[in-house]
């Protein structure tokens, strides 16, 4: 792959974007929610699927199982890097041991919150904005009366409030933040380095939902000196199903007995087949991290087509997917300002910079009948977007009180919309998107 | 949208929506959702329909809801047709009566007409089995 080829014509690796639906293509802007898949990863999965689909060598010896493991594990003799090692690169781990595969953010983000040693009392710090991934874990625990939740609070211009979150650390016995670097629903970045490095100074670790970060901007966890990360493949070009859980190899554990562990290390949760080094009737004893988190068949195809899919992205190069995105959004929120701005019933949620929402353009509809527009836009232009919550159920029940998907006037209807771009959307695709949702407002009456 | 669904869509953003309220105590009460109302990604619309009867008499009719501008327009259309009507002939009201309102064609429009005429035939049976 030529990396000085403009970076739409990567969109020609991506069989879903040539489809047709009434003589026009598809235009998905709902990249927040899923990415499309390149041809090279899915080649990945189907050479597994064809060739050999089997376990890999830690269970089984035989033929098929040594290519899977090759893939798997490696072999650097016949230049097979494994996908561990690719992700382990991709966001400067210090080791490979540190990548633990999950089944995606949800399920990463989970293993800490049930695995971690909390004690009564424990305080874990949140923002508003939280995906309820990283919220009802949260709660489920907070119910169970073994932490207590706590939330920091964004500036007047929706920006991290790095003060206010600094009070929250003095005055509470926070043992653990765990934030969203990047919202899904505004696409604001939050300052993670400097976050992490107040919370440690006050004895806390950090735990970031990278879900909406990873796939859009360069990563460097040791940089960043965060503890933990979760993201998902499936936003970033890669199969669905597979997620990661970044740990320092020292929050992870060494000991073969996690209640030999130090009180700041994650235990697994879920235990089984290739988690252990050994059983009998009565006990057990652990594998090394990262194996003692990975129970039972691992989704081989998956995990090798990751790796594809990671080294897809950084052929691309992530600092101009990055200012791609924010060049489309950029345009679209002028564009949206100065047709809607003065208008009284459409504003941008989040803050008003684009430059400040990466790739995702959020934006509110205060009219009658406000529902239906993403169904419109997909009818109209095949243009793929997002209405709705976008599973952050709180903040919005906070912001436009609890009534608010049901209200009594129509002169109080209103309906959130997102767009969110990656690096194989183009202006043209913006424009189009502009075009129809002027047509649709005319329609509805609005302008 | 069929122009004459935008038309009529137009006209009730100008004038108002004259049967948006909500009638206390009403004879018939019908609520109903979307497949989802909101689940984690989706806010779906809803429906609140209030029908009040006197003797065999439909004497007023109004809804509250949060949906798309052919779903209201098709729920002012019911109301319009169902008003000073009996239950029974409420009860006889075609789909082919929305399209004759608009004096347009249109199949979601038709599938709407379907959906609501559904419910309130399913409504004036259960209050005149209940009532009898």
């Amino acid at each position: 792959m030529d990396s000085k080829k403009s970076i739409e014509k990567y969109r020609e690796d991506f069989p879903a974007l040539k489809r047709q639906r009434n003589g026009k293509p598809p235009i998905y802007l709902d990249n927040a929610c899923t990415t499309m898949v390149p041809r090279q990863v899915i080649d990945s999965i189907e050479e597994y699927y064809t060739d050999y689909p089997a376990c890999s060598g830690t269970r089984s010896r035989h033929w098929f199982a040594q290519e899977v493991s090759e893939r798997i594990e490696g072999n650097p003799g016949k230049g097979l890097k494994s996908p561990r090692q690719i992700i382990a690169e991709f966001i400067n781990a210090g080791s490979e041991k540190e990548i633990i595969f999950t089944l995606n953010t949800t399920h990463a983000l989970n293993m800490v919150a049930l695995g971690f040693p909390f004690r009564s009392g424990d305080v874990v710090l949140l923002t508003d904005k939280e995906h309820n991934s990283n919220l009802l874990p949260w709660l489920k625990l907070q119910k169970e009366g073994r932490i207590k939740i706590d939330f920091t609070l964004p500036n007047d211009r929706d920006e991290f409030d790095l003060d206010a979150f600094e009070r929250k650390m003095k005055n509470n016995r926070v043992r653990l933040v765990s934030m969203a670097y990047t919202s899904n629903i505004t696409g604001y970045t939050i300052p993670a380095k400097e976050i992490i490095k107040i919370a440690h100074q006050y004895g806390a670790l950090v735990l970031l939902d990278g879900a909406q970060a990873v796939p859009h901007q360069t990563i460097d966890v040791q940089s960043l000196d965060v503890d933990f990360l979760a993201f998902s493949l499936h936003k970033m070009c890669g199969p669905r199903g597979v997620g990661v859980l970044y740990g320092k190899k020292e929050l992870l554990g060494q000991k073969p007995h996690e209640e030999d562990e130090a009180d700041h290390v994650i235990a697994p949760v879920i235990l089984g087949g290739a988690t252990v080094a050994n059983s009998t009737y009565h006990s057990y004893t652990l594998m090394l991290p990262p194996y003692r988190f990975e129970a039972g068949i691992q989704n081989y195809p998956a995990q090798i087509a990751s790796g594809t899919a990671v080294q897809y992205l950084q052929q691309i190069g992530m600092d101009r997917i990055r200012e791609h995105e924010a060049g489309l959004n950029h345009f679209l929120s002028e564009e949206l300002m100065k047709r809607y701005g003065d208008t009284g019933w459409f504003r941008i949620v989040g803050p008003q910079d684009a430059s400040q929402r990466g790739g995702i353009l959020t934006f509110e509809v205060k009219r009658p009948n406000a529902l239906g527009i993403a169904v419109e836009l997909s009818e109209k232009s095949n243009i793929m977007i997002r209405d709705g919550v976008f599973c952050v159920h709180p903040y919005f029940n906070e912001k436009f009180g609890l009534q608010w998907t049901r209200p009594i006037s129509h002169s109080e209807h209103r309906m959130v919309y997102r767009i969110s771009c990656y690096f194989y959307n183009t202006m043209d695709e913006c424009r189009i998107f502009l075009e129809t949702l002027d047509e649709i407002f005319k329609e509805r009456g609005y302008i | 949208m069929h122009e004459a669904i935008t038309a009529y869509y137009q006209k009730l953003l100008k004038t108002g929506f004259e049967h948006i309220g909500k009638i206390d105590n009403a004879s018939i009460y019908l609520e109903t959702f979307g497949e989802v109302s909101p689940v984690c990604g989706n806010t779906d619309d809803f429906l609140c329909l209030y029908i009040q009867v006197e003797g065999n008499l439909i004497t007023d009719i109004k809804y509250q809801c949060i949906s798309d501008p052919i779903t209201n327009v098709s729920i002012e259309i019911l109301c319009t047709l169902v008003k000073g009507k009996t239950l029974d002939e409420a009860a006889f009201i075609k789909e082919e009566a929305f399209s004759q309102f608009l004096g347009c064609e249109d199949e979601m429009l038709q599938e709407k007409a379907k959906f609501l005429l559904e419910l309130l035939k399913g409504e004036i049976f259960r209050y005149k089995t209940q009532t009898a």
